[in-house]
């Protein structure tokens, strides 16, 4: 251990040696991994997302909402995510393949968001939550955005433009303005509203009990068996041992 | 054959003899001066923006009409601030001069080193106003952008070459175990950081195989830069305090080797149950678990010398860090084993214990132990006792305190809410309010750590201040007294 060169080189290797085994091993694995076409609707999965969400995924990343949020749904004998009605099979690696960069997330303060756009939501309720999520529930940790919001002065009797958030009935809402969300809030919505990772295809499929009804999502049984591989033939209470190659 | 190791090897039989400390410390004033203070001051400002985010995280109508200061954006310059301005910066300073104190050569390359020290701070800020103005990456750990990951690595290569440097021309004959470990810390850096900013985020790999990349790059850079350093600086200062010599160089090479094998496989943990492939995660865990063993040798070899001489250890402030540095080490290693377990991942994934074992290992391990070694390197360095040496154990003392409440508290609460996850019948809003008081109990401790931050800053400009009142207040007064007319100037 007294040479210089064998040291760098033995300590090259080590690092080499993992980076080939869980980067470069993995990519050449599935780094060619397809779209999937669902034959029952003709569409490809994951499905292509519209300009104003793609705009929203900047603003999710450039507010750095992944530090509370995750975007992973985890099989249901490895959590209760599934059982919570996040969604309503685990996410894959093919869920992600559009996403640029993938924000998985390694902290939950926040629910998780891979199937967002899934949930009984409405529209408004979005925008509630992001000008203050305490509208909707008091003591809530999430932060508020009021800069992707504006507030406008409304005169007296005078009513709030079509566009301006509708406030729940005995919320604190400002009083005499109206707060009309601005671009960045519209597409900031559009993207939570495309997060949906509940396609099923050959690679997974809905763990034997239908999830809660807060997903807003009826069984979708009928089309699992379609594209069949062996996957399916795994053993029936397998639930969530169905993905991965 | 096990021979002890011990810092003072004798020299090799060449014609050269080692450079004398006094000798090497001058040739590190600038360069290492320059970096250990820069270091200071990005440990006390990620102490601040720490604090900051931590209040966020429980009163987050805090600052809410300023962009720059959500959560999203505050969180990531924290940990970018104290990673990439304390940890790279103290680690290379710490590097330098230890090296050059092990390998009997003084310090080359001074005027590089400082122009990459004023590069790579130039470098650190412009990132970081870019996270803050809305231009972070979006991959966790990795949120600098590209121009700013650039001019990095321009001030990481005119430093680090340096060290490297000195180890070919050491004139010891035996290259000391500190020195492996920062040799390897040296070269592990670049390379990670490199292929974790390519794959990741300038030339992404498809889907999720970024976040394979993350997860390689993040738990890379904990084992190839933190642990090495922590073990490096442990490996110096506990026996030079003490005057102890390691009980065995063999022992130190199984852990160094050991660690170097299965550390840099662990990351994928991090995404356990997620998407990835399951055998990446199972990887992780074998190879988190399997890290324990290097751990146990690091352990077994500074035990006899803490054991033997805790007095002389304890009497300095830097052997009280190394060794509570050197302890949380340690306490990582077997709590990330235990972490990567998959009936204990199912409950801590996600929640405020994988936070807390994040900060054990930063905060605790390098934090104490780099703050020990910045304590007694600076006076060397500065040619100056630190003016405040109450103040040292003050530090000591809200430091360790700070590590301690934050990792039980975090992990408390990691606990309370991963259970709560767990149990699908209670609201998420219910689940929050269980972990909402353990993070009131993180701003405290990130508020010692500021504290202590700025104790420790503070001294380090007193120091120099009072260095160069002594340099200049003579040559001034010898200016400014009224001389004899015809006085001749001599060049």
């Amino acid at each position: 251990m007294n040479h210089g060169p064998l040291l760098f080189l033995g300590v090259l290797c080590c690092v080499v040696a993992s980076w080939l085994g869980l980067v470069v091993g993995p990519h050449f694995q599935f780094g060619n991994q397809d779209l999937v076409l669902i034959e029952e609707t003709g569409a490809s999965y994951p499905s292509a997302r519209d300009g104003l969400a793609l705009q929203g995924a900047e603003i999710y990343r450039a507010n750095g909402c992944n530090y509370c949020h995750t975007q992973q749904v985890r099989g249901a004998s490895e959590g209760a995510d599934i059982a919570r009605g996040w969604g309503k099979r685990r996410t894959v690696a093919r869920d992600y393949l559009r996403d640029r960069p993938v924000m998985l997330g390694n902290h939950r303060f926040g629910p998780d968001l891979a199937n967002l756009g899934a949930r009984q939501y409405t529209t408004n309720d979005l925008y509630l939550k992001l000008y203050n999520a305490r509208l909707l529930h008091p003591r809530s940790v999430m932060p508020r955005y009021p800069y992707l919001f504006e507030e406008r002065p409304l005169r007296p009797g005078a009513a709030p433009s079509s566009d301006a958030l509708q406030f729940p009935e005995g919320s604190a809402a400002p009083a005499n303005v109206e707060v009309i969300p601005k671009a960045d809030a519209l597409a900031l919505v559009a993207y939570l509203q495309s997060l949906k990772s509940d396609a099923v295809f050959f690679e997974v499929f809905p763990p034997p009990q239908p999830a809660a009804a807060t997903n807003g999502l009826s069984g979708v049984d009928t089309n699992a068996p379609a594209l069949g591989d062996q996957t399916n033939a795994a053993p029936a209470a397998g639930a969530g041992a169905t993905s991965t190659p | 054959m096990s021979s002890p190791a011990s810092p003072v090897s004798p020299p090799i039989a060449d014609p050269a003899p080692p450079a004398s400390p006094g000798e090497i410390d001058l040739s590190c004033r600038w360069p290492v001066g320059l970096l250990l203070f820069c270091a200071s001051g990005w440990l006390l400002f990620g102490g601040v923006v720490g604090a900051l985010a931590a209040i966020k995280l429980h009163a987050p109508g805090l600052l809410a009409h300023w962009p720059m200061f959500t959560y999203g954006r505050i969180q990531p310059v924290a940990w970018n601030a104290f990673v990439l301005g304390f940890g790279l910066q103290a680690g290379l300073g710490i590097a330098l001069w230890i090296m050059a104190r092990l390998s009997g050569a003084t310090l080359v390359g001074t005027g590089s080193i400082i122009l990459g020290t004023l590069t790579w701070n130039a470098g650190l800020k412009l990132g970081l106003l870019s996270v803050l103005m809305a231009g972070g990456t979006g991959m966790e750990t990795l949120e600098l952008p590209r121009f700013a990951v650039i001019i990095l690595f321009v001030g990481y290569a005119l430093i680090a070459a340096w060290p490297l440097v000195v180890f070919q021309r050491r004139r010891r004959g035996d290259v000391y175990p500190s020195e492996w470990f920062f040799v390897a810390a040296l070269f592990s850096f670049p390379w990670l950081y490199l292929a974790g900013n390519c794959l990741a985020v300038w030339y992404p790999l498809r889907g999720v195989l970024q976040a394979a990349a993350q997860a390689w790059f993040t738990h890379g850079l904990f084992i190839g830069w933190f642990g090495f350093l922590t073990i490096g600086v442990a490996l110096y200062l506990l026996p030079k305090i003490s005057g102890v010599a390691l009980p065995s160089r063999n022992l130190a090479g199984f852990g160094f080797w050991l660690l170097a094998v299965f550390g840099f496989w662990g990351g994928a943990q991090r995404y356990f149950a997620g998407p990835l492939p399951a055998y990446l995660t199972a990887q992780g865990v074998v190879a988190t678990v399997l890290t324990v063993f290097p751990m146990i040798a690091i352990g077994l070899l500074v035990w006899p010398v803490v054991q033997t001489s805790r007095k002389a250890i304890f009497s300095v402030p830097a052997g009280r860090f190394a060794v509570a540095g050197l302890g949380c080490f340690l306490a990582w290693g077997g709590l990330a084993a235990i972490n990567c377990l998959s009936p204990v991942r199912a409950i801590t994934q996600f929640t405020l214990a994988t936070v807390a074992l994040d900060h054990l290992l930063l905060w605790g391990a390098f934090g104490l132990t780099a703050i020990g070694a910045c304590y007694y390197i600076a006076p060397q360095v500065i040619g100056r006792e630190l003016p405040f040496a109450g103040w040292i154990s003050w530090h000591f003392r809200l430091a360790t305190a700070a590590v301690l409440l934050h990792v039980v508290a975090f992990g408390v609460g990691g606990l309370i809410q991963g259970a709560g996850l767990e149990n699908p019948d209670k609201a998420f809003i219910e689940v929050m309010r269980g972990w909402i008081p353990f993070a009131g109990m993180g701003t405290l401790a990130m508020t010692l750590q500021a504290v202590g931050g700025l104790l420790l800053f503070a001294n380090v400009v007193a120091a120099v201040v009072a260095q160069a009142r002594a340099a200049v207040v003579p040559v001034a007064q010898e200016w400014l007294t009224p001389s004899a007319p015809k006085a001749e100037v001599r060049p």
